[in-house]
């Protein structure tokens, strides 16, 4: 008997045989029990198939929850970091001792002297170091933005990606003509007729520099002594550090006492205890430190900026001078060639002896210290009213136009996506708006972008609001969860995270560009408009 | 919804009024999503593949034509979407290897895995089978299945013949069978 193919089989059971020829599967399926069991299994098949297809729909709806796990994975992760950040702090003083132990976690009090009064002093404070920090932070959204169009390309052309990705890596990677010596030992030395050709990175309780470094060095060390020459930088995380030789590169050093009596070719950047810069020492261009005491004997080529307990200035610094301190002492040998800007706490707090020669400007200026405004119910009452306009601004805006509110945070990527859309609308519409303003035709355009631009940064919040509030507020079954209470329950989280302590002024950075970028998409959805808000809206 | 309210609620958003284009968009958005996450695999394409379907309803609909049953049209211009999107993401423009529908000597064969599935669970293999197909697979089986599309309904969108449309869902099936057996 000669059987039908599988494939004619499986066409039959889908209705899909001509007139002639489905008759004539079927008067070989009366007389063949194999091919009629095989037709059920066939038709079992195609049942199991309708069926599995049909049971998707409520994706739709576990979608919407996606984003109250996210937030508590967020939260999770952040807790591990901190722990792993623990864990890697320990692993780092039992590989290179002296690193942090002399920052004892025991004692409270050093730990608010050197962490709190100077890092919280200068984030909120310090001009100098908010470029630094503003710069970083640009940079870091860029790496953010450029990681997010990698990760989408990634998606549709891996191979390509990978390439490309891996030979940008070669390019910025080590160069490749420099090699690295690595040396470790409880004495790391360097012999005064030694020299070495390459860069080298130690590991040990104390390492001595007598001969030549051709390269930079990296040590973390207890005790770091330079008595030779180091042709690039020196990076040391440690407790003592002495240079008597010389330095021609940068000096980036996390210690408790650094003393500089040799010369440094560049920078100090410095972060611990001490710094003393001996009447011998010379430093090419700036210092940069932050710490308890800072004492400058030697000379310093270009600018000092200080964030610290106490300066005493007794040599000379050949431009600028500006320093947030609690005790600032200008010695009578202290020559200083530009201008003198210091905050302290009390104008007695600023010594400045009257024969100390100041090139420019001195200005001192007390630095105010108001409560916390924590502690105030005024700020809960303020922080109240905001809300409240936020949610009536954002309930007016969604009966006007509800399409705005249609992007979603579901995924990271999606996250991501809107804070990189946010940031370029950020930075690029008030140029643009500058711009169309220099052309006379382009001045209304220009200030109505400006306009534009300055209520989305006001209305950012209402968005990201909107957007978290339906991710963690779930409706009934197939239908979204009422517009107000959602934006209630998100308005309620994002004012509480921009208000944190700290980190609050950075977080409510994040949500004015996630929140723009949200804003653009829901703008970009509605360029061919429908509707109104759905039933249940 | 009954028909004659479906009629009424297409008939005032072919005249762009904005509430029966939303009482649309709340009836039938779930099954879009549906057949988008299906034909495309991720759900972020398939947010917004959805999002653009109904971007795109208030000049779209106005080709509708009550011969054809409203779902089954939405979900035929939805499918064409993203059969679209699929070939704009693959640097291959032919999607579709056209395979020669071959005859072949029949195994008799009488049990599949896929008879076997007999709860959600099973569905739930099921499902992630079809995900991991192939797009050459996946999009005539779920035009299949989840549209309910005849064959020559299913050429017509993907610019196939009939008999290689057959082989590809019979090829689908083929590797769903030898997918499951694989993890049970």
């Amino acid at each position: 008997m000669d059987h039908f193919p599988e494939l004619t089989y499986s066409m039959y059971v889908d209705r899909e045989l001509a007139g002639p020829e489905r008759l004539r599967v079927q008067e070989h399926l009366a007389r063949c029990e194999a091919c009629r069991r095989l037709v059920a299994a066939l038709e079992v098949e195609n049942r199991v198939l309708a069926d599995t297809f049909q049971m998707t729909d409520p994706e739709v709806i576990a979608a919407q929850g996606n984003i109250g796990r996210s937030l508590v994975i967020t939260v999770v992760s952040a807790l591990a970091v901190a722990l792993g950040l623990n864990w890697l702090v320990s692993g780092v003083e039992y590989l290179a001792p002296g690193v942090t132990s002399w920052v004892s976690p025991l004692n409270l009090g050093g730990l608010e002297g050197f962490f709190f009064s100077n890092a919280l002093d200068l984030m909120r404070e310090a001009p100098v170091v908010l470029d630094g920090l503003v710069t970083m932070l640009g940079l870091v959204v860029i790496a953010a933005i450029v990681f997010s169009i990698l990760r989408h390309l990634m998606a549709r052309h891996p191979m390509p990606v990978a390439i490309l990705a891996t030979a940008l890596f070669a390019l910025v990677a080590a160069d490749p003509a420099k090699a690295i010596e690595k040396r470790s030992g409880q004495l790391v030395r360097v012999g005064p007729d030694q020299v070495v050709e390459d860069s080298l990175v130690t590991s040990g309780e104390a390492v001595q520099i007598d001969g030549t470094v051709n390269g930079s060095v990296i040590a973390p060390a207890r005790r770091v002594i330079v008595r030779g020459d180091i042709k690039g930088d020196l990076v040391v995380g440690g407790q003592q550090v002495e240079i008597s030789g010389t330095v021609e590169g940068n000096l980036f050093v996390w210690c408790q006492t650094l003393t500089v009596a040799g010369q440094v070719g560049r920078g100090i950047y410095f972060w611990g205890q001490t710094l003393q810069l001996d009447p011998s020492g010379r430093v090419n261009t700036d210092v940069w430190a932050g710490g308890d005491t800072l004492r400058l004997g030697g000379t310093v080529g270009r600018d000092v900026a200080w964030f610290g307990g106490a300066i005493d200035s007794s040599g000379a610094i050949g431009r600028n001078l500006q320093v947030h301190t609690g005790l600032l002492t200008v010695a009578k040998s202290a020559h200083i060639g530009g201008n003198l800007e210091a905050e302290v706490h009390n104008k007695q707090d600023a010594q400045i002896d009257p024969g100390a020669t100041i090139g420019g400007k001195t200005e001192i200026n007390l630095i105010k210290r108001s409560p916390s405004h924590y502690a105030d119910p005024k700020f809960y009452l303020w922080q109240a009213i905001w809300l409240a306009a936020a949610l009536i601004l954002g309930l007016i805006l969604n009966w006007l136009t509800p399409v705005l509110f249609e992007a979603s945070l579901n995924t990271g990527g999606g996250l991501l996506r809107a804070a990189g859309i946010g940031f370029l609308a950020l930075v690029a519409t008030p140029v643009a708006a500058i711009i169309a303003c220099l052309t006379l035709v382009g001045i209304p355009l220009g200030v109505l972008g400006l306009i534009l631009w300055g209520v989305s940064l006001y209305l950012a919040k209402v968005f990201v609001g909107a957007a978290l509030g339906r991710g963690v507020i779930q409706g009934r079954a197939g239908e979204r969860p009422a517009f107000a209470l959602a934006l209630l329950a998100g308005l309620i989280i994002v004012f509480v995270t921009i208000n944190l302590p700290y980190v609050g002024p950075w977080l409510s950075f994040l949500v004015t560009l996630v929140g723009l970028g949200l804003a653009i998409l829901g703008a970009y959805r509605s360029r061919v408009r429908p509707p109104a808000a759905p039933a249940g809206l | 919804m009954d028909e004659a309210h479906l009629q009424m609620v297409i008939s005032r958003a072919m005249d762009d009024d904005a509430e029966a284009l939303g009482e649309l968009y709340g009836l039938f958005r779930a099954r879009v999503f549906g057949l988008c996450r299906h034909l495309l695999g991720r759900q972020e394409d398939a947010e917004d593949a959805t999002s653009e379907v109904f971007t795109r309803l208030p000049k779209s609909i106005k080709s509708y034509e009550a011969s054809l049953p409203f779902p089954r049209w939405l979900l035929s211009v939805t499918s064409h979407y993203c059969v679209d999107r699929l070939r704009r993401r693959q640097l291959e423009q032919r999607l579709f290897e056209v395979e020669p529908a071959e005859s072949l000597p029949l195994p008799v064969r009488e049990t599949s895995p896929l008879q076997q599935v007999i709860d959600d669970e099973g569905r739930d293999k099921v499902k992630r089978a079809i995900a991991a197909l192939p797009p050459q697979y996946r999009v005539p089986l779920t035009l299949r299945y989840y549209s309910d599309l005849s064959y020559d309904e299913i050429a017509e969108q993907l610019g196939l013949g009939r008999a290689n449309v057959a082989t590809l869902i019979f090829r689908a099936k083929q590797q769903l069978r030898r997918a499951l057996s694989e993890t049970t």
